[in-house]
């Protein structure tokens, strides 16, 4: 009866044992390299490299920042490299290495800040821009305030994407805006007269996108006013957008 | 017979099924699945806080704070946001508050490693960045831009920076007591999440 008991103490001991080293093993799995992997002291090819680890080095990742990967081998040394690297070395688990290079969530949107210039001086904006079919479709709100000339406006551009390689577009289109101006600013209006008018425009913009969750790019603009003795402008911004 | 002609029937309908689901591509899928060791956590934000002194004519070296935000884009890009407070001694010696924030754009120009002591060596980065944004002073906002070159020690995911910023604000204000550009040298102390 007693060796029964301690029999049942002792499947009780192991099973608490197993469960405690699953849930609070320090490492969730470790990878055998094929291969020699160089490790370099930051996550960028202008660092220096620190250390090469041996095929059969028993490697984990212990953190990701972009497409570079901490490692850290049994000795508890650690170093980044490459994801493609560390691939090609047989550091990652295959459904790790799938995980890491496909399963990106798409977005939905971008939500843009921009900076811009125009004839009566430099200011600021704010936008949310969406796929729609083929095209994009942005809202903007932007203001300046340079020196005592003040601009407000409200706009939203359909514009079309062209590649120019896997990295960098252009897209152009056209858009419709509401804008307020007070006697010192003249982007739409004489100086002197302090406007409210809607406007239309086109625009042709450069950008780079590394990653959909970002782009950024020059953008210009030509606004035209629906005034009486059509006024015109330029306007310069360097944008910004972030996937969300 | 009429048995033996179903069962043939039978076999040979299923021997051209199993060779038609032999013809169809079947890839590998792969479906994400919640195991923690698949898992990499990722560092894609930078987040600091700032002490400096700025050297601005007309102007005391009084203390400007900040705090500020880094995203790390791609490769050695980073877009970055700030938020600063300092005080400004307007004309007749009147003493105001003022709170700018930017945002902007950097680029690590040089990386490298430090030794420090005996198997200590940290990476460091040599960036640049422009910022453009706000600067709201005595409840009136004008147009800020700045540009600062800076050095910046990593050790495991916090980090140290000594930067030197120049920037220029559109307000007619500090532009009548010739304040309105000038250099801020300061220290940020910060981690990434």
């Amino acid at each position: 009866m007693l060796s029964i008991k301690s029999k049942n103490l002792r499947y009780l001991g192991q099973s608490l044992a197993a469960i405690f080293f699953l849930c609070f093993s320090p490492y969730g799995f470790s990878q055998s390299l094929v291969a020699t992997l160089s490790l370099r002291i930051g996550p960028s090819v202008g660092f220096p490299y620190s250390l090469e680890l041996p095929s059969g080095s028993e490697v984990s990742i212990v953190q990701r920042r972009g497409d570079w990967l901490l490692v850290k081998d049994q000795r508890g040394e650690t170093g980044w490299a490459l994801l493609s690297d560390i691939d090609a070395a047989g550091g990652l688990q295959e459904r790790q290495a799938w995980r890491l290079n496909e399963l990106v969530k798409p977005v939905v949107g971008h939500l843009s800040g921009q900076w811009f210039t125009d004839q009566s001086g430099q200011g600021w904006g704010v936008g949310w821009a969406m796929p729609l079919s083929d095209y994009r479709l942005a809202s903007e709100y932007q203001q300046s305030k340079s020196y005592d000339a003040q601009w407000q406006s409200l706009s939203a551009w359909l514009t079309l994407e062209e590649k120019l390689s896997r990295k960098t577009f252009y897209r152009y289109g056209l858009g419709l805006g509401y804008g307020l101006e007070n006697e010192e600013s003249h982007v739409l209006s004489i100086k002197g007269q302090a406007r409210e008018s809607a406007y239309w425009g086109g625009e042709v913009s450069i950008g780079f996108a590394p990653s959909q969750k970002f782009e950024s790019g020059l953008q210009l603009r030509y606004l035209l006013a629906n005034l009486p003795g059509s006024h015109s402008s330029y306007q310069v911004s360097w944008y910004w957008a972030l996937g969300i | 017979m009429y048995k033996i002609i179903v069962v043939m029937f039978l076999l040979v309908c299923s021997q051209a099924n199993a060779n038609a689901a032999e013809l169809i591509y079947e890839p590998r899928i792969l479906s994400p699945e919640d195991n923690n060791s698949l898992e990499v956590e990722e560092y894609k934000w930078l987040l600091g806080v700032s002490l400096g002194q700025s050297m601005v004519e007309n102007q005391d070296h009084s203390l400007a704070y900040a705090i500020s935000a880094y995203y790390l884009i791609w490769q050695r890009w980073y877009a970055s946001a700030r938020i600063s407070q300092k005080e400004w001694l307007l004309a007749g010696d009147e003493q105001k508050s003022a709170i700018a924030w930017s945002l902007g754009a950097g680029y690590n120009v040089l990386e490298g490693a430090a030794y420090i002591t005996e198997g200590l060596t940290l990476p460091w980065q040599m960036y640049a960045e422009i910022m453009v944004g706000e600067h709201s002073l005595d409840g009136k906002a004008e147009n800020y831009i700045d540009g600062a070159l800076g050095w910046l020690l990593n050790k495991d995911n916090n980090y140290a920076a000594i930067e030197l910023r120049y920037f220029s604000i559109d307000d007619t204000r500090l532009q009548q007591i010739n304040s309105d550009k000038g250099y801020q040298w300061s220290l940020e102390f910060g981690r990434y999440f």
